[in-house]
Order: structure tokens, then C-alpha cells, then sequence
């Protein structure tokens, strides 16, 4: 997976970032080992004292602990990674707000738009809830089923803002379920990208979170 | 650890003064840029630093030692332009260094030009500009010195083999050497990079760590580098 760190911002919060999402989405799973620090460093081609400062802060927020000789493991406290995610999804949710705000969106209008998004993401992943929390042990499992199918879900939303444009806001009941492997290329997001459609793209991302 | 310490390096050629009381340290174990631009002393200071150049006036150590045969053998550089003769095949530049540093590993040499898809048979003066210098890269990173030099080392190199060479700066350092490169290239170095120095007019401007200056600004190295020296 390419880090596609920003240039503006101090690498280590992006690096800090993405182990984050890793651990949320599940690639990490409670427990696990991380790779070396000059692994991970070769591997988002940055400096291994960058990756050292980024993994000695989440050392130090808990998430993850360092066992003397044997190297860096993810913490297995559920509740805190629960806790993470929570606190992530709130401040995406809060961004999406914002940036819908800008475009002039009242409260009714972000809710209906929401509801519609839904229901259509719904209606093209019918399954992605249903191995939702059954035990502890597919909780984390099912997260990562959520952000993948918060993947497709962002697709679908962009057809049908593209839908949209082009019937003037009708809706596409029947947008074609995406496949995961056409999805996997980016550049297919790229096209047509408004600030409206990134916010609509979050939006969904956020809502799948929330569907359980 | 101090790896490199400047103390008051000054070098004048004729009346035109290169370098004015430079006085620098570097850690061990870091990554410097060296930027500034064109005509900023920045050839001067590695070159001095490499022993290539005598101070009009101050005096650089490596680990301790003043800049001489003691310090060269700890110091790796990389020129700007080819010092390799032409005439030479890239085998026989191997063999050449491997003569001359007790360091020099040719395993790794190899190891690298194969990577890079570069036969060891060629003659040094019948590869492109881009080929030359990655082969005289290749000899300089293959030492395994405490402080390596690098002059303008990815400005001829395609941008895949960049990363690859980057990757392999990263790599193939140990974690007690420093490495100080002068580039123009800052996009492409800045996220490897710790610490940058700015030098301007011979003297240094700036000296600091990264992170703190992308914290402070919000702005990546390369964008405050086009506002600190706009022309």
C-alpha cells in the first residue's frame, strides 16, 4: 500500500495517522507485531528516526507497547482501539460537516441527502452489516469488512453525483454494485472530484460506520 | 554523538569569499539536507569537509579527527561531476575502490548495479550521464564510512531509479553515520531528510530539524525553500 504522505504537514503525525487507521480498519490486528522500525521506513520511504519519533508517540499514547527484544506489538485493549475509531468517526463526521456547511447545505437538506446516500449504499451491500458484532473476535473482522465496504459505498456515491448532474437530481435506484477489485484503482476517484462530492464521499464512509 | 563539527570554516578564492564562518555540528545517525541556491557555497563546504580544499581560515573534525588522511578514511564523497576515467569499465572502478577503502564492500556494489540493471562490463565513458553517475553513487554508498558526502546525487537519475536509490540510502546506512546531501531536489529528499540546513551567501541561515520547521510553517522544505530565496 503507497503512504502518499502530504507535504505539509510533519510526517510523523501522517505516519501517527496511518498506523491508526490500520489498526482501526483491522490490517493490525489486536496483538500483532509491527514490522521494524527500518522496515516500515524503507517501506514509506522516509527517514527510520521519522519512524522511530512516530512509534515512540504511539508508544506513549498506549496504542501500541514494545517488548524489549522482541520488537513493537499493537495493543490489546479493544476498548481503546473502539475508542480510537470512535473519536476518528466523530471528527470526520465533524469535518464532512463543516465542509458541507460551506457549500451552504441546512440541516434538512444534509439529512435527506444522507438518508437517500444510505439507502442506496444499502441497497447495492446488503451483507456488509450482517457480520457485524457477534463476538469479540468479528468485531475487529467486520471493521474491516466496514471501511472496504465504506470503499465501495464512497464509489456508488460518486455515480450517483455523476448521476445526478447529468439527469439533474434524479436519483439512480439501481447504480451497478461495484466490485472491489475495479474499485481498488484510484484513479477512477479521481475523475470528476468536486469538494461536494468528497464531502458526500466521507458522508458515506461516516454513515457506514454508523449503520450498526 | 558529534559526527561532523565546523568550527568557524571560512574559504576565499582570490577576493571572492566562498564561505564565511560556517560553524556546524551534525549527530550521528541523521540525514541533512544541504540546500541553498546556486553559487550559496554548499560545493565549498562539502569539499572542504572531504578534505578536497584547504581553509583560509577555521577547521572541521570528523568524529574528533581534523580534516586530513584520518578524516578521509571515515568521510564517503560523492562529486557533482564524474571523477571516474572513462576509459575505465564499471568492474574495473569497483576493483579500483575496493583497492583503496578498507571499507568497500563489491558485494554490494553488485548487488546494487545488478538491481539497477548496469553491466559491470561497460566501459565508464559509454554510459549515459544518468548511468555514470548512479555507477559513481553506487561506489560511494557502497563504503561503509560515518559520514557520507553526497554532492547533487540524484540530479541526472530518472525518477523510479530515484526512489530506488533513496530507498537504499535509507537502507544501507547504519544507524551510526550521518549523511549530508546537497541537492535541488527538495521535493524528492524531504521525507528522508531530518534535519535541513540553509546556507545563503556562503554563510548558514537556518539549521534545523524538519519536522519543526513543517510544524511551524505548515508548508513542506521545498515551498519555504521558493519563499526563503525568491528571486
Amino acid at each position: 500500500m503507497p503512504w502518499n504522505l502530504d507535504s505539509d504537514r510533519p510526517i510523523f503525525i501522517q505516519i501517527i495517522d496511518r498506523i491508526q487507521a490500520d489498526i482501526i480498519a483491522g490490517c493490525y490486528q489486536p496483538g500483532d507485531k509491527l514490522p521494524s522500525v527500518r522496515e516500515l521506513a524503507q517501506d514509506a520511504s522516509v527517514n527510520p528516526n521519522t519512524m522511530q519519533k512516530a512509534l515512540s508517540e504511539l508508544e506513549r499514547t498506549g496504542l501500541v507497547y514494545s517488548q524489549r527484544t522482541s520488537g513493537r506489538f499493537i495493543t490489546e485493549d479493544r476498548e481503546m482501539i473502539r475508542a480510537l475509531r470512535e473519536q476518528q468517526g466523530q471528527q470526520i463526521a465533524l469535518h464532512f460537516l463543516e465542509n458541507m456547511k460551506k457549500l451552504g447545505y441546512g440541516k434538512d437538506e444534509i439529512l435527506a441527502l444522507l438518508t437517500q446516500l444510505l439507502e442506496t449504499a444499502l441497497h447495492n451491500q446488503p451483507h456488509s452489516t450482517e457480520t457485524h458484532g457477534h463476538s469479540a473476535e468479528t468485531h475487529t473482522h467486520s471493521a474491516e469488512t466496514h471501511v472496504y465496504s465504506a470503499e465501495t459505498h464512497t464509489h456508488s456515491a460518486e455515480t450517483h453525483v455523476y448521476s445526478a448532474e447529468t439527469h439533474g437530481h434524479s436519483i439512480t435506484p439501481h447504480a451497478q454494485p461495484y466490485n472491489a477489485a475495479v474499485h481498488a484503482q484510484p484513479e477512477q476517484k479521481q475523475q470528476h472530484k468536486s469538494s461536494a462530492q468528497e464531502s458526500l464521499a466521507e458522508a458515506c464512509k461516516i454513515t457506514t460506520w454508523r449503520i450498526p | 554523538m558529534i559526527l561532523l563539527e565546523c568550527k568557524n570554516l571560512t574559504k576565499q578564492y582570490g577576493f571572492h569569499t566562498a564561505l564565511s564562518h560556517v560553524s556546524l555540528q551534525v549527530g550521528s545517525g541523521h540525514i541533512v539536507g544541504l540546500l541553498g541556491p546556486n553559487g550559496s557555497g554548499k560545493t565549498t563546504l562539502l569539499k572542504l569537509i572531504a578534505g578536497l580544499l584547504a581553509p583560509t581560515a577555521g577547521m572541521a573534525y570528523v568524529m574528533g579527527e581534523p580534516i586530513g588522511i584520518g578524516s578521509k578514511r571515515l568521510v564517503s564523497y560523492l562529486p557533482d561531476h564524474p571523477c571516474l576515467g572513462g576509459h575505465m569499465r564499471v568492474q574495473e572502478a569497483i576493483h579500483f575502490f575496493e583497492d583503496f577503502y578498507v571499507d568497500f564492500s563489491a558485494d554490494c556494489a553488485h548487488d546494487m548495479l545488478d538491481k539497477l540493471d548496469i553491466d559491470p562490463c561497460c566501459r565508464i565513458k559509454s554510459l549515459s550521464k544518468g548511468t555514470a553517475e548512479k555507477v559513481q553513487l553506487i561506489l560511494t554508498m557502497s563504503r561503509q564510512a560515518s559520514l557520507y558526502l553526497l554532492d547533487e546525487p540524484i540530479a541526472g537519475v530518472d525518477p523510479a531509479a530515484r526512489d530506488y536509490i533513496l530507498r537504499t540510502i535509507i537502507s544501507n546506512y547504519n544507524e551510526n553515520a550521518s549523511i549530508l546531501i546537497s541537492t535541488h531536489l527538495i521535493s524528492d529528499i524531504e521525507n528522508i531528510l531530518d534535519e535541513v540546513i540553509f546556507i545563503q551567501h556562503g554563510s548558514i541561515r537556518a539549521h534545523c530539524p524538519v519536522d519543526s520547521i513543517r510544524q511551524q510553517e505548515g508548508k513542506s522544505i521545498d515551498s519555504i525553500f521558493r519563499e526563503v530565496f525568491r528571486c
